[in-house]
Protein backbone atom coordinates (compact mmCIF):
# COMPACT_ATOMS: atom_id res chain seq x y z
CA UNK A 1 0.00 0.00 0.00
CA UNK A 2 1.51 3.33 -0.90
CA UNK A 3 2.09 5.95 1.79
CA UNK A 4 -0.76 8.14 0.59
CA UNK A 5 -3.33 5.36 0.90
CA UNK A 6 -2.07 4.50 4.37
CA UNK A 7 -2.36 8.15 5.40
CA UNK A 8 -5.91 8.26 4.09
CA UNK A 9 -7.00 5.43 6.32
CA UNK A 10 -4.92 6.44 9.32
CA UNK A 11 -6.14 10.00 9.19
CA UNK A 12 -9.38 8.63 10.60
CA UNK A 13 -9.68 11.37 13.23
CA UNK A 14 -9.23 14.10 10.67
CA UNK A 15 -11.88 12.38 8.56
CA UNK A 16 -14.35 12.30 11.43
CA UNK A 17 -13.87 16.05 11.95
CA UNK A 18 -14.36 16.70 8.25
CA UNK A 19 -17.59 14.69 8.17
CA UNK A 20 -18.84 16.65 11.16
CA UNK A 21 -18.12 19.90 9.33
CA UNK A 22 -19.79 18.60 6.17
CA UNK A 23 -22.89 17.80 8.21
CA UNK A 24 -22.83 21.41 9.39
CA UNK A 25 -22.86 22.53 5.75
CA UNK A 26 -19.16 23.22 5.07
CA UNK A 27 -18.34 22.82 1.37
CA UNK A 28 -14.68 23.37 2.25
CA UNK A 29 -14.71 20.23 4.39
CA UNK A 30 -16.36 18.37 1.52
CA UNK A 31 -13.57 19.51 -0.79
CA UNK A 32 -10.98 18.20 1.70
CA UNK A 33 -12.78 14.85 1.88
CA UNK A 34 -12.78 14.79 -1.90
CA UNK A 35 -9.01 15.35 -1.99
CA UNK A 36 -8.44 12.54 0.49
CA UNK A 37 -10.84 9.91 -0.84
CA UNK A 38 -11.83 10.60 -4.43
CA UNK A 39 -8.77 8.76 -5.84
CA UNK A 40 -9.87 5.54 -4.10
CA UNK A 41 -13.52 6.03 -5.02
CA UNK A 42 -12.58 6.71 -8.62
CA UNK A 43 -10.08 3.81 -8.71
CA UNK A 44 -12.74 1.40 -7.48
CA UNK A 45 -15.34 2.79 -9.89
CA UNK A 46 -12.92 2.44 -12.82
CA UNK A 47 -12.20 -1.14 -11.80
CA UNK A 48 -15.94 -1.92 -11.92
CA UNK A 49 -17.02 0.24 -14.88
CA UNK A 50 -15.18 0.39 -18.16
CA UNK A 51 -16.51 3.78 -19.29
CA UNK A 52 -14.77 6.82 -17.89
CA UNK A 53 -17.98 8.86 -17.81
CA UNK A 54 -19.67 6.18 -15.72
CA UNK A 55 -16.85 6.22 -13.17
CA UNK A 56 -17.05 10.02 -13.00
CA UNK A 57 -20.79 9.76 -12.37
CA UNK A 58 -20.10 7.37 -9.50
CA UNK A 59 -17.72 9.88 -7.90
CA UNK A 60 -20.39 12.57 -8.16
CA UNK A 61 -23.05 10.25 -6.78
CA UNK A 62 -20.88 9.20 -3.84
CA UNK A 63 -20.02 12.75 -2.79
CA UNK A 64 -23.63 13.83 -3.23
CA UNK A 65 -24.62 11.04 -0.88
CA UNK A 66 -21.87 11.98 1.57
CA UNK A 67 -23.19 15.56 1.55
CA UNK A 68 -26.72 14.38 2.12
CA UNK A 69 -26.00 11.74 4.77
CA UNK A 70 -23.07 13.19 6.69
CA UNK A 71 -25.35 13.97 9.63
CA UNK A 72 -26.57 10.41 9.85
CA UNK A 73 -23.11 8.96 9.41
CA UNK A 74 -21.45 11.23 11.95
CA UNK A 75 -22.88 9.32 14.88
CA UNK A 76 -21.33 6.02 13.84
CA UNK A 77 -17.88 4.74 14.66
CA UNK A 78 -16.92 3.48 11.21
CA UNK A 79 -13.92 4.66 9.28
CA UNK A 80 -14.83 7.20 6.64
CA UNK A 81 -12.64 5.34 4.13
CA UNK A 82 -14.73 2.20 4.66
CA UNK A 83 -17.96 4.13 4.23
CA UNK A 84 -16.78 5.68 0.96
CA UNK A 85 -15.63 2.35 -0.41
CA UNK A 86 -18.99 0.80 0.42
CA UNK A 87 -20.86 3.66 -1.25
CA UNK A 88 -18.58 3.56 -4.31
CA UNK A 89 -19.01 -0.16 -4.83
CA UNK A 90 -22.76 -0.06 -4.39
CA UNK A 91 -23.21 2.85 -6.80
CA UNK A 92 -20.81 1.43 -9.38
CA UNK A 93 -22.40 -2.01 -9.42
CA UNK A 94 -25.90 -0.55 -9.69
CA UNK A 95 -24.70 1.42 -12.69
CA UNK A 96 -22.98 -1.65 -14.17
CA UNK A 97 -26.13 -3.72 -13.80
CA UNK A 98 -28.39 -1.10 -15.36
CA UNK A 99 -25.92 -0.65 -18.21
CA UNK A 100 -25.62 -4.38 -18.89
CA UNK A 101 -29.30 -5.13 -18.65
CA UNK A 102 -31.44 -4.70 -21.70
CA UNK A 103 -34.99 -4.21 -20.49
CA UNK A 104 -36.15 -7.51 -22.01
CA UNK A 105 -33.20 -9.55 -20.73
CA UNK A 106 -33.06 -8.41 -17.19
CA UNK A 107 -33.53 -11.24 -14.74
CA UNK A 108 -36.42 -10.14 -12.54
CA UNK A 109 -34.99 -11.73 -9.41
CA UNK A 110 -31.62 -10.10 -9.87
CA UNK A 111 -31.48 -7.63 -6.99
CA UNK A 112 -30.07 -4.13 -7.17
CA UNK A 113 -26.77 -3.97 -5.34
CA UNK A 114 -28.08 -1.22 -3.12
CA UNK A 115 -30.89 -3.54 -2.12
CA UNK A 116 -28.43 -6.32 -1.32
CA UNK A 117 -26.08 -4.16 0.64
CA UNK A 118 -28.07 -1.41 2.30
CA UNK A 119 -30.74 -2.91 4.53
CA UNK A 120 -28.37 -4.78 6.80
CA UNK A 121 -25.14 -2.96 6.07
CA UNK A 122 -24.96 0.00 8.34
CA UNK A 123 -21.76 2.03 8.36
CA UNK A 124 -21.22 1.59 12.08
CA UNK A 125 -20.31 -2.01 11.49
CA UNK A 126 -17.54 -1.45 9.00
CA UNK A 127 -14.43 -0.16 10.62
CA UNK A 128 -11.17 -1.02 8.92
CA UNK A 129 -7.52 -0.24 9.54
CA UNK A 130 -4.64 0.30 7.12
CA UNK A 131 -3.37 -3.10 8.29
CA UNK A 132 -6.64 -4.78 7.30
CA UNK A 133 -6.36 -3.31 3.83
CA UNK A 134 -2.74 -4.36 3.38
CA UNK A 135 -3.23 -7.85 4.82
CA UNK A 136 -6.36 -8.58 2.79
CA UNK A 137 -4.78 -7.26 -0.39
CA UNK A 138 -1.71 -9.47 0.07
CA UNK A 139 -3.83 -12.49 0.96
CA UNK A 140 -6.05 -11.94 -2.08
CA UNK A 141 -2.96 -11.86 -4.29
CA UNK A 142 -1.76 -15.22 -2.97
CA UNK A 143 -5.11 -17.05 -3.31
CA UNK A 144 -5.23 -19.76 -5.98
CA UNK A 145 -6.24 -18.18 -9.28
CA UNK A 146 -9.48 -20.16 -9.52
CA UNK A 147 -10.61 -18.83 -6.12
CA UNK A 148 -9.48 -15.24 -6.61
CA UNK A 149 -11.27 -14.98 -9.95
CA UNK A 150 -14.58 -15.99 -8.42
CA UNK A 151 -14.24 -13.61 -5.45
CA UNK A 152 -13.45 -10.81 -7.88
CA UNK A 153 -16.49 -11.61 -10.03
CA UNK A 154 -18.62 -11.33 -6.91
CA UNK A 155 -16.94 -8.19 -5.60
CA UNK A 156 -16.28 -6.19 -8.76
CA UNK A 157 -19.21 -7.32 -10.85
CA UNK A 158 -21.74 -7.93 -8.11
CA UNK A 159 -22.51 -11.46 -9.34
CA UNK A 160 -24.22 -14.07 -7.19
CA UNK A 161 -23.24 -17.73 -6.96
CA UNK A 162 -25.66 -18.70 -9.73
CA UNK A 163 -24.64 -15.84 -11.98
CA UNK A 164 -20.98 -16.76 -11.52
CA UNK A 165 -21.75 -20.40 -12.34
CA UNK A 166 -23.63 -19.30 -15.47
CA UNK A 167 -20.85 -16.89 -16.46
CA UNK A 168 -17.92 -19.23 -15.87
CA UNK A 169 -19.42 -22.67 -16.50
CA UNK A 170 -18.00 -23.77 -13.14
CA UNK A 171 -20.58 -26.04 -11.39
CA UNK A 172 -22.64 -24.18 -8.77
CA UNK A 173 -21.42 -26.37 -5.90
CA UNK A 174 -17.80 -25.72 -6.85
CA UNK A 175 -18.43 -21.97 -7.06
CA UNK A 176 -19.83 -21.99 -3.54
CA UNK A 177 -16.97 -24.08 -2.16
CA UNK A 178 -14.27 -21.93 -3.74
CA UNK A 179 -15.80 -18.67 -2.56
CA UNK A 180 -16.27 -20.05 0.91
CA UNK A 181 -12.67 -21.31 1.06
CA UNK A 182 -11.35 -17.99 -0.23
CA UNK A 183 -13.41 -15.88 2.19
CA UNK A 184 -12.34 -18.05 5.12
CA UNK A 185 -8.70 -17.58 4.12
CA UNK A 186 -9.11 -13.81 3.78
CA UNK A 187 -10.84 -13.57 7.12
CA UNK A 188 -8.00 -15.57 8.65
CA UNK A 189 -5.49 -12.78 8.04
CA UNK A 190 -7.45 -10.13 9.99
CA UNK A 191 -5.80 -9.12 13.24
CA UNK A 192 -8.05 -9.15 16.30
CA UNK B 1 -21.85 -21.92 19.38
CA UNK B 2 -25.52 -21.22 18.89
CA UNK B 3 -27.55 -22.91 16.19
CA UNK B 4 -27.60 -24.31 12.67
CA UNK B 5 -24.02 -24.66 11.61
CA UNK B 6 -24.89 -24.89 7.96
CA UNK B 7 -25.02 -21.09 8.03
CA UNK B 8 -21.30 -20.87 8.82
CA UNK B 9 -20.74 -21.72 5.19
CA UNK B 10 -22.65 -18.76 3.78
CA UNK B 11 -21.65 -15.80 5.98
CA UNK B 12 -18.65 -14.90 3.82
CA UNK B 13 -20.64 -15.14 0.59
CA UNK B 14 -23.43 -13.05 2.15
CA UNK B 15 -20.99 -10.29 3.12
CA UNK B 16 -19.68 -10.38 -0.44
CA UNK B 17 -23.23 -10.05 -1.81
CA UNK B 18 -22.90 -13.38 -3.62
CA UNK B 19 -25.89 -15.24 -2.18
CA UNK B 20 -28.84 -15.81 -4.47
CA UNK B 21 -32.22 -14.47 -3.35
CA UNK B 22 -33.48 -17.63 -1.62
CA UNK B 23 -30.31 -18.27 0.34
CA UNK B 24 -30.04 -14.60 1.19
CA UNK B 25 -33.57 -14.44 2.58
CA UNK B 26 -33.07 -17.61 4.63
CA UNK B 27 -29.77 -16.36 6.02
CA UNK B 28 -31.18 -12.94 6.91
CA UNK B 29 -34.06 -14.58 8.76
CA UNK B 30 -31.54 -16.67 10.69
CA UNK B 31 -29.09 -13.81 11.24
CA UNK B 32 -31.46 -11.75 13.36
CA UNK B 33 -31.38 -14.35 16.12
CA UNK B 34 -27.83 -15.66 15.83
CA UNK B 35 -25.07 -13.88 17.71
CA UNK B 36 -22.42 -16.15 16.27
CA UNK B 37 -23.34 -15.30 12.70
CA UNK B 38 -23.57 -11.57 13.53
CA UNK B 39 -20.03 -11.66 14.90
CA UNK B 40 -18.79 -13.63 11.89
CA UNK B 41 -20.49 -11.18 9.58
CA UNK B 42 -18.77 -8.19 11.19
CA UNK B 43 -15.43 -9.86 10.43
CA UNK B 44 -16.34 -10.70 6.83
CA UNK B 45 -17.51 -7.12 6.28
CA UNK B 46 -14.06 -5.94 7.28
CA UNK B 47 -12.68 -8.28 4.63
CA UNK B 48 -15.08 -7.06 1.95
CA UNK B 49 -14.45 -3.39 2.74
CA UNK B 50 -10.70 -4.00 2.74
CA UNK B 51 -10.91 -5.58 -0.73
CA UNK B 52 -12.35 -2.32 -2.08
CA UNK B 53 -10.04 -0.05 -0.11
CA UNK B 54 -7.09 -2.06 -1.46
CA UNK B 55 -7.76 -1.13 -5.08
CA UNK B 56 -5.09 1.18 -6.46
CA UNK B 57 -6.14 4.83 -6.23
CA UNK B 58 -6.40 6.30 -9.72
CA UNK B 59 -5.51 9.76 -10.99
CA UNK B 60 -8.72 11.72 -11.48
CA UNK B 61 -9.60 14.07 -14.31
CA UNK B 62 -8.83 17.59 -13.03
CA UNK B 63 -12.22 19.04 -13.83
CA UNK B 64 -14.14 16.39 -11.90
CA UNK B 65 -13.60 18.06 -8.52
CA UNK B 66 -15.20 21.33 -9.59
CA UNK B 67 -18.04 19.51 -11.35
CA UNK B 68 -18.69 17.33 -8.32
CA UNK B 69 -18.66 20.18 -5.81
CA UNK B 70 -20.88 22.31 -8.02
CA UNK B 71 -23.40 19.54 -8.45
CA UNK B 72 -23.41 18.69 -4.77
CA UNK B 73 -23.82 22.23 -3.50
CA UNK B 74 -26.63 22.89 -5.97
CA UNK B 75 -28.56 20.40 -3.91
CA UNK B 76 -28.68 22.92 -1.08
CA UNK B 77 -27.80 22.27 2.55
CA UNK B 78 -27.02 18.73 3.70
CA UNK B 79 -30.17 16.71 4.07
CA UNK B 80 -32.24 19.13 2.01
CA UNK B 81 -34.28 18.22 -1.02
CA UNK B 82 -33.30 18.77 -4.62
CA UNK B 83 -33.81 22.32 -5.84
CA UNK B 84 -35.74 22.43 -9.08
CA UNK B 85 -34.67 24.15 -12.27
CA UNK B 86 -35.36 27.88 -12.22
CA UNK B 87 -38.51 28.80 -14.02
CA UNK B 88 -38.16 30.87 -17.08
CA UNK B 89 -39.52 34.32 -16.59
CA UNK B 90 -41.86 35.04 -19.33
CA UNK B 91 -42.87 38.40 -20.59
CA UNK B 92 -45.84 38.93 -22.74
CA UNK B 93 -45.35 42.06 -24.76
CA UNK B 94 -48.60 41.86 -26.58
CA UNK B 95 -50.85 44.83 -27.06
CA UNK B 96 -53.85 42.54 -27.29
CA UNK B 97 -55.12 42.32 -23.78
CA UNK B 98 -57.48 39.46 -24.58
CA UNK B 99 -54.45 37.39 -25.35
CA UNK B 100 -53.07 38.17 -21.90
CA UNK B 101 -56.31 37.15 -20.32
CA UNK B 102 -56.30 33.93 -22.30
CA UNK B 103 -52.72 33.27 -21.22
CA UNK B 104 -53.60 33.84 -17.57
CA UNK B 105 -56.58 31.52 -17.92
CA UNK B 106 -54.43 28.92 -19.61
CA UNK B 107 -51.83 29.14 -16.86
CA UNK B 108 -54.64 28.69 -14.36
CA UNK B 109 -55.93 25.63 -16.16
CA UNK B 110 -52.45 24.17 -16.52
CA UNK B 111 -51.80 24.88 -12.85
CA UNK B 112 -54.93 23.01 -11.83
CA UNK B 113 -53.94 20.17 -14.12
CA UNK B 114 -50.47 20.00 -12.56
CA UNK B 115 -52.00 19.96 -9.08
CA UNK B 116 -54.30 17.10 -10.03
CA UNK B 117 -51.43 15.19 -11.67
CA UNK B 118 -49.35 15.70 -8.58
CA UNK B 119 -52.07 14.33 -6.33
CA UNK B 120 -52.53 11.32 -8.62
CA UNK B 121 -48.79 10.77 -8.50
CA UNK B 122 -48.77 10.99 -4.72
CA UNK B 123 -51.58 8.47 -4.51
CA UNK B 124 -49.66 6.13 -6.82
CA UNK B 125 -46.53 6.57 -4.72
CA UNK B 126 -48.42 5.65 -1.60
CA UNK B 127 -49.96 2.64 -3.28
CA UNK B 128 -46.55 1.51 -4.47
CA UNK B 129 -45.08 1.93 -1.00
CA UNK B 130 -47.93 -0.14 0.47
CA UNK B 131 -47.44 -2.89 -2.11
CA UNK B 132 -43.68 -2.89 -1.60
CA UNK B 133 -44.04 -3.23 2.13
CA UNK B 134 -46.59 -6.00 1.63
CA UNK B 135 -44.17 -7.80 -0.67
CA UNK B 136 -41.39 -7.39 1.87
CA UNK B 137 -43.43 -8.83 4.69
CA UNK B 138 -44.44 -11.79 2.49
CA UNK B 139 -40.80 -12.31 1.61
CA UNK B 140 -39.88 -12.30 5.29
CA UNK B 141 -42.69 -14.69 6.08
CA UNK B 142 -41.45 -17.02 3.37
CA UNK B 143 -37.92 -16.83 4.71
CA UNK B 144 -39.14 -17.63 8.19
CA UNK B 145 -41.10 -20.61 6.86
CA UNK B 146 -38.02 -21.82 5.00
CA UNK B 147 -35.96 -21.56 8.18
CA UNK B 148 -38.61 -23.46 10.10
CA UNK B 149 -38.72 -26.09 7.39
CA UNK B 150 -34.95 -26.53 7.63
CA UNK B 151 -35.23 -26.82 11.41
CA UNK B 152 -37.96 -29.45 11.06
CA UNK B 153 -35.83 -31.44 8.66
CA UNK B 154 -32.85 -31.32 11.06
CA UNK B 155 -35.09 -32.29 13.96
CA UNK B 156 -36.41 -35.29 12.04
CA UNK B 157 -32.87 -36.37 11.25
CA UNK B 158 -31.97 -36.39 14.94
CA UNK B 159 -35.19 -38.10 16.02
CA UNK B 160 -34.78 -40.74 13.34
CA UNK B 161 -31.23 -41.65 14.39
CA UNK B 162 -30.69 -45.29 15.36
CA UNK B 163 -28.49 -44.33 18.34
CA UNK B 164 -31.02 -41.94 19.86
CA UNK B 165 -30.81 -41.35 23.65
CA UNK B 166 -33.44 -39.42 25.61
CA UNK B 167 -32.58 -37.29 28.65
CA UNK B 168 -35.32 -35.85 30.90
CA UNK B 169 -34.41 -32.60 32.67
CA UNK B 170 -36.08 -31.31 35.84
CA UNK B 171 -36.17 -27.72 37.09
CA UNK B 172 -34.35 -26.73 40.29
CA UNK B 173 -34.91 -23.92 42.78
CA UNK B 174 -34.68 -20.85 40.52
CA UNK B 175 -37.03 -22.54 38.04
CA UNK B 176 -39.03 -25.32 39.74
CA UNK B 177 -41.79 -25.32 37.10
CA UNK B 178 -39.33 -25.71 34.23
CA UNK B 179 -39.02 -29.03 32.43
CA UNK B 180 -36.82 -30.06 29.57
CA UNK B 181 -36.02 -32.97 27.32
CA UNK B 182 -33.00 -33.68 25.17
CA UNK B 183 -32.67 -36.22 22.36
CA UNK B 184 -29.07 -37.02 21.59
CA UNK B 185 -27.56 -38.86 18.65
CA UNK B 186 -23.85 -39.16 18.09
CA UNK B 187 -24.37 -39.01 14.36
CA UNK B 188 -27.09 -36.41 13.99
CA UNK B 189 -26.70 -34.09 16.98
CA UNK B 190 -28.97 -32.89 19.74
CA UNK B 191 -32.58 -31.73 19.86
CA UNK B 192 -33.49 -29.80 22.99
CA UNK B 193 -36.85 -28.54 24.16
CA UNK B 194 -37.83 -26.87 27.43
CA UNK B 195 -40.79 -25.01 28.92
CA UNK B 196 -41.31 -22.82 31.97
CA UNK B 197 -37.96 -21.01 31.81
CA UNK B 198 -38.17 -17.69 33.72
CA UNK B 199 -37.06 -14.60 31.83
CA UNK B 200 -33.52 -13.53 32.72
CA UNK B 201 -32.07 -10.16 33.71
CA UNK B 202 -30.77 -7.90 30.94
CA UNK B 203 -27.45 -9.16 29.55
CA UNK B 204 -27.90 -12.77 30.77
CA UNK B 205 -28.45 -15.81 28.54
CA UNK B 206 -29.37 -19.46 28.95
CA UNK B 207 -26.56 -21.85 28.08
CA UNK B 208 -26.89 -25.59 27.45
CA UNK B 209 -24.21 -28.00 28.74
CA UNK B 210 -23.45 -31.66 28.15
CA UNK B 211 -21.30 -33.94 30.31
CA UNK B 212 -20.10 -37.16 28.66
CA UNK B 213 -20.32 -40.24 30.93
CA UNK B 214 -17.31 -40.31 33.28
CA UNK B 215 -16.20 -36.79 32.36
CA UNK B 216 -15.91 -34.13 35.06
CA UNK B 217 -16.28 -30.84 33.19
CA UNK B 218 -19.45 -29.73 31.40
CA UNK B 219 -18.97 -28.79 27.74
CA UNK B 220 -20.99 -25.98 26.19
CA UNK B 221 -23.50 -27.11 23.55
CA UNK B 222 -24.74 -23.61 22.75
CA UNK B 223 -27.11 -20.85 23.85
CA UNK B 224 -30.89 -21.08 24.23
CA UNK B 225 -33.31 -18.28 23.44
CA UNK B 226 -36.67 -18.85 25.16
CA UNK B 227 -39.77 -17.19 23.70
CA UNK B 228 -42.09 -14.94 25.71
CA UNK B 229 -43.85 -17.96 27.25
CA UNK B 230 -40.56 -19.41 28.53
CA UNK B 231 -40.35 -22.19 25.92
CA UNK B 232 -37.03 -22.87 24.18
CA UNK B 233 -36.23 -25.19 21.28
CA UNK B 234 -32.87 -25.82 19.69
CA UNK B 235 -31.20 -28.18 17.26
CA UNK B 236 -27.48 -28.30 17.82
CA UNK B 237 -24.54 -30.41 16.72
CA UNK B 238 -22.73 -32.27 19.51
CA UNK B 239 -19.63 -30.34 20.65
CA UNK B 240 -16.42 -31.46 18.95
CA UNK B 241 -15.01 -34.66 20.45
CA UNK B 242 -18.20 -35.58 22.33
CA UNK B 243 -19.42 -39.04 21.36
CA UNK B 244 -22.02 -39.71 24.05
CA UNK B 245 -23.87 -37.74 26.68
CA UNK B 246 -24.49 -38.66 30.31
CA UNK B 247 -25.83 -35.43 31.82
CA UNK B 248 -27.52 -32.39 30.22
CA UNK B 249 -27.94 -29.10 32.11
CA UNK B 250 -29.01 -25.49 31.58
CA UNK B 251 -27.48 -22.53 33.45
CA UNK B 252 -27.84 -18.75 33.52
CA UNK B 253 -24.68 -17.12 32.11
CA UNK B 254 -23.44 -13.66 31.11
CA UNK B 255 -24.41 -12.62 27.55
CA UNK B 256 -24.06 -12.28 24.73
CA UNK B 257 -21.96 -15.40 24.18
CA UNK B 258 -22.15 -17.34 27.47
CA UNK B 259 -19.23 -18.77 29.48
CA UNK B 260 -16.51 -21.35 28.74
CA UNK B 261 -17.72 -23.28 31.82
CA UNK B 262 -20.89 -22.93 33.94
CA UNK B 263 -20.69 -20.17 36.54
CA UNK B 264 -24.07 -20.74 38.25
CA UNK B 265 -25.95 -23.78 39.52
CA UNK B 266 -28.26 -25.31 36.90
CA UNK B 267 -31.86 -24.21 36.29
CA UNK B 268 -32.50 -27.56 34.66
CA UNK B 269 -30.57 -30.82 34.80
CA UNK B 270 -31.00 -34.48 33.99
CA UNK B 271 -29.04 -37.66 33.33
CA UNK B 272 -29.53 -40.31 30.66
CA UNK B 273 -31.42 -43.28 32.09
CA UNK B 274 -31.86 -41.42 35.40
Amino acid sequence: LDQKATDRIEGADADQRLVRDVAAGSTEALARLYDRHAPTVFGLARRILSRLEDAEEVVQDVFTQVWREAGRYERSRATVAGWMVMLARTRAIDRLRSRNARPDQRAPESPEMSEVVSPSWTPEEVSISAEDVRDVRDALATLPENQRTLVELAYFEGLTHMEIAARTGVPLGTVKTRIRTAMTALRGVLRP
Amino acid sequence: MTTDHEFDDVVGAYALGALDADERAAFEAHLRGCVRCQQDLAQYRRVVTAIGAGVEPTAIPESLKARTLTRVTQRGAPGSAVVGAPREAREVRSAWSWLQVAAVLLVGILGAYVVSLRSTLNALHEELAAITSQANSLRQELATLRTQQMQMASTLEVLGATDLVRVELRGTSPAVVATGRAYVSREEGLVFTATGLPSLAEGRVYQLWVIPPGAAAPISAGLLVPDASGAANAILPLPAGVTSVGTVAVTNEPGPSGSPGPTTSPFLAGTAGG
